[in-house]
């Protein structure tokens, strides 16, 4: 079992009336990439905003390499690095300034190791223009760069694909699996979006109206899937087969044109074509329908958000 | 901590404001050459025509010199009188009998120094001008201060009524024109003769004045019987009087080996020692008298002004025209100069804007006009880049990466806070190397030793030097606080333009309050209003009748002192500390 790097404990955070983040507990150990997906306003922020202690905790507790948020700050926060929504820094300052301001705050970050980072990002050749003067895809990787500084445990990156066009997401997405498998970093990051969290991520934690509705590891979420999945027949007389499938194994089956749809999973297949063979049918081919990711997210929360009701 | 405070203080110098402010400051520097034109100060030295050297020896001998000294003697018998009739009657209630005294002594110094301006001066030539300006300029103010007693003990809120004893016909007499009925009771002055038939009637009232009684509104229950301990009279009487005495008679036995040492013959036009000798013994003489005068004055004044809280007297006579605090301060001042035998020409006065602290103006004059002028804008500066540093960072993002640093909330706060006020401190003395050095090439570095009188009550000799220190760290004060202040706003204020119009409005608002309630108990407690310490040095009380740097300068109000001052600026920068740390800590950044 690898480390535990993040440990969030019945995370709670309460505004005047409302409660944004209830009792959220997950773990995310050494070089994981955790996807911490939710719609917008599921309280994705406020808890990155508590783990890192920009927010109060209302209740519960957060430990980074063993250490409490709450109790022991500065050792706690020493393990992390972070962009929290926005890759704000100092305009007036030029990227390696900013750095180099950020570098300052540790003991022992060297002009090499500022070189090597911003090397990392790719940002060598711009690296000493006014921050101002940087599109927002610059700014990002920036971002990165000052929270890679430390050499931090765990990075922490609050959407930071808003705003990024495809190439700059994908860049994104390569270089933080790099970091993350090489360097033994852990990452947690947050989107709206699920389509960037399948191709990256070890690890997805649903959450919604600041509920954890899901957490699974991608293989699960996978295994899940093929047990869902859907197989077609092409066929010279769908509707005859359609009638000898449901008969036998009583599935829902669906056609479309010559093409006969199986609810079932792969195994069954030399079964059904045995079927219809002995019946004299012709199979033209059999192809395996798989349901997205992204459908069975929706699903989830379709399903899981009408049964729940936050006070 | 202090690589929080070191990257945050690099921050501040990258900021492009910071050529701004050197900008700004070379700006000012220049400004100043051309706005820096204060009066001159009078040396209070009597300038004496050669010609008029035997002249005065002539009034010597004859006895006119003696007609003033017994003048001189009168008006310390008049004192001592008064100071008798206290002894006597101490029980009885004697506001009725002081008035008539007060007022009988003010008539009297009146023709004292009136006769002593005659000596000096000659039926011709520029000796009436002299005169003239000794009688207005020099004398008035002690002359000034025993009116406003007068007018202090009758009710001056509101109009005095005259009801004729026999007639019962009523005069309605306004503060004004007590004040000139006052002010004519000597003989007409040049001034006087310009508007003397107003005069003269207001004249003939004053000398009509016994056939009516006072009939005082009596608006002011807290005019109180005036009582004066024996040691304080003995004081008075041993301590000044006879001393005074003992050295006019000095001066007169001066003037006398003086004369026969020139050997009768008055023509000294090749020696200028000679005409400087004259000059300073009859000053001397004259100075000494005035010394004698406005001490005891001003400790009548005071004996009587302690009946009454500061808060009365300032609703009795008006603030601008009754301080105790500058009634204090230049008692303090006068016994000093008394004690020590010396003239207020022998120091310079201690840094203020409207007028030089030697005869000439000199770089510590000009020193203390470019760093008040340009501490303003360091303070506007400051206030602003303290609110763009929390408020500011808050609203823009950054405040997040540095929140999300090993450094608690009080650490980044600290740090934050102590760069501002190093930055502060940093300008400050780069603007004061500056200026002191321009200055001393344009005005000079020589300056006499300065007399502070700290705290209305310590008289003592300072070189300029340790005073410029001394100003230098009750500035830093000032601005630190002002700094401190700007940081809890910006805390408060979650937004930047927010947080910096309300610092701003700080500012001000203390200024406008001050310009227009002026006589409100409550002002002297705002806390921006006791900011500046170093108007205890003696030389502040100076700059609050200039109501243009009332802005830059706050007055001393009734009940104000030092530690009054010194207790406010400590609870204000506790509690300002207090409520921007735990709001802070307890802050959400959003
Ligand atoms: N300062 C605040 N005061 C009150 N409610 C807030 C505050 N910040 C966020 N919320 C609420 O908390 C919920 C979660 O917000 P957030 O964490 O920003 O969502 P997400 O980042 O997942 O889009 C939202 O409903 C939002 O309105
Ligand atoms: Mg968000």
């Amino acid at each position: 079992m690898p480390n535990k790097i993040l440990e969030v404990k019945n995370l709670t955070k309460i505004y005047k009336n409302r409660i944004a983040v209830d009792d959220l507990t997950f773990d995310v150990y050494e070089g994981e990439i955790f996807g911490f997906l939710g719609p917008n306003g599921a309280g994705k922020s406020t808890t990155i905003k508590m783990i890192t202690g920009l927010a109060t905790i209302s209740r519960g507790d957060v430990y980074i390499c063993g250490y409490s948020i709450k109790k022991n700050f500065e050792l706690a926060i020493r393990q992390l690095g972070g962009i929290i929504e926005n890759p704000e820094m100092y305009s007036y300052m030029s990227g390696w300034d900013n750095l180099k301001f950020f570098a300052n705050l540790y003991t022992g970050i060297t002009d090499e190791r500022i070189h090597e980072v911003v090397k990392l990002v790719g940002l060598e050749n711009r690296i000493h223009d006014k921050f101002k003067n940087y599109s927002l895809g610059m700014k990002q990787r920036l971002g990165i760069a000052q929270a890679l500084l430390h050499s931090p445990k765990l990075l922490i990156l609050d959407e930071p694909t808003n705003g990024l066009d495809p190439n700059g997401i994908q860049e994104i997405r390569r270089f933080l699996k790099n970091i993350a498998h090489t360097q033994k970093i852990s990452v947690l990051i947050s989107s709206h979006i699920l389509a960037e969290m399948e191709q990256m991520c070890d690890t997805i934690a649903i959450i919604d109206r600041g509920k954890l509705i899901e957490i699974k590891n991608i293989d699960q979420i996978r295994k899940g899937i093929m047990g869902g999945q859907k197989i077609c027949f092409k066929v010279d007389y769908p509707n005859f087969a359609g009638k000898l499938i449901y008969n036998k194994y009583k599935l829902d089956i669906e056609l479309a044109g010559n093409n006969v749809i199986v609810p079932c999973e792969e195994a069954m297949i030399p079964s059904i074509v045995q079927l219809l063979i002995s019946n004299r049918l012709s199979i033209f081919g059999i192809n395996t329908l798989t349901k997205s990711l992204e459908e069975v997210f929706l699903d989830i929360i379709k399903q899981r958000s009408g049964s729940i009701t936050i006070t | 901590m202090i690589r929080l405070f070191k990257a945050e203080l690099r921050k501040i110098f990258l900021r492009p404001g910071i050529f701004v402010m050197t900008a700004l400051l070379a700006v000012i520097l220049a400004l100043s050459y051309f706005l820096y034109q204060p009066m001159t100060r009078n040396t209070s030295e009597i300038s004496i025509d050669e010609n008029q050297v035997s002249e005065i020896y002539d009034y010597f001998k004859n006895g006119n010199m003696s007609y003033s000294k017994a003048d001189a003697l009168s008006y310390m018998t008049s004192t001592n009188n008064l100071i008798e009739n206290y002894r006597n009657n101490n029980t009885v209630s004697n506001v009725e009998t002081l008035k008539t005294q007060v007022n009988t002594l003010n008539d009297n110094i009146y023709a004292f120094l009136d006769r002593v301006g005659r000596v000096i001066s000659s039926p011709t030539g520029e000796g009436k001008e002299i005169a003239y300006k000794i009688l207005t300029e020099t004398l008035k103010p002690s002359v000034d201060s025993l009116v406003n007693l007068f007018s202090t003990l009758i009710d001056t809120s509101n109009p005095l009524i005259l009801v004729n004893k026999n007639t019962a016909e009523n005069i309605t007499l306004s503060l004004n024109s007590i004040n000139r009925i006052l002010t004519t009771t000597s003989e007409p002055t040049q001034e006087t003769y310009k508007n003397m038939q107003d005069n003269l009637n207001l004249y003939n009232i004053s000398t009509d004045a016994n056939k009516y009684t006072l009939n005082i509104t009596p608006d002011i229950e807290s005019i109180v019987d005036v009582k004066f301990d024996e040691e304080f009279l003995n004081t008075l009487q041993s301590d000044y009087y006879n001393v005074g005495m003992e050295r006019l008679a000095v001066v007169e036995q001066q003037i006398d080996d003086f004369y026969v040492s020139i050997g009768g013959n008055y023509e000294f036009e090749n020696s200028v020692e000679k005409k400087a000798e004259i000059n300073e013994l009859i000053s001397f003489y004259y100075n000494t008298c005035r010394q004698l005068n406005e001490i005891v004055i001003s400790k009548v004044y005071l004996k009587i002004a302690e009946s009454y809280s500061d808060y009365e007297f300032a609703q009795l006579y008006g603030l601008e025209d009754f301080i105790r605090y500058e009634s204090e301060q230049s008692l303090t001042r006068q016994e000093y100069l008394f004690d020590h035998n010396k003239m207020e020409y022998d120091y310079a006065v201690p840094f203020n804007f409207t007028s030089t602290s030697n005869f000439e103006t000199n770089t510590y004059d000009f020193m203390y006009f470019v760093l008040e002028l340009f501490s303003f804008i360091i303070i506007i500066y400051c206030v602003v880049m303290g609110s763009s540093m929390i408020a500011g960072e808050q609203n823009n993002g950054t405040l997040k990466l540095l929140a999300i640093r090993p450094y608690k909330r009080r650490k980044i706060m600290t740090s934050k806070i102590l760069a501002t006020m190093f930055f502060a401190f940093v300008f400050t003395l780069l603007a004061m190397i500056i200026t002191f050095i321009a200055g001393g090439f344009m005005f000079g570095f020589e300056s006499a030793p300065i007399l502070c009188i700290f705290n209305a009550t310590t008289a003592f000799e300072i070189s300029p030097i340790l005073l410029t220190l001394i100003y230098f760290l009750t500035l830093l004060l000032k601005i630190g606080t002002y700094i401190l202040l700007a940081f809890t706003i910006s805390t408060i204020f979650r937004s930047y333009v927010g947080a910096v119009t309300v610092s701003i409005f700080c500012f001000f608002a203390t200024a406008i309050l001050n310009l227009f309630v002026s006589s409100n108990n409550i002002i002297k407690y705002l806390p921006l209003n006791n900011l500046d310490l170093f108007k205890y040095m003696g030389g502040g009380s100076f700059t609050a009748n200039s109501s243009i740097f009332n802005i830059f300068s706050s007055p001393i109000l009734p009940d104000m002192s030092f530690v009054f001052s010194l207790i406010n600026i400590v609870l204000t920068i506790s509690i300002l500390a207090v409520i921007t740390y735990t709001v802070f800590k307890n802050r959400d950044i959003a």
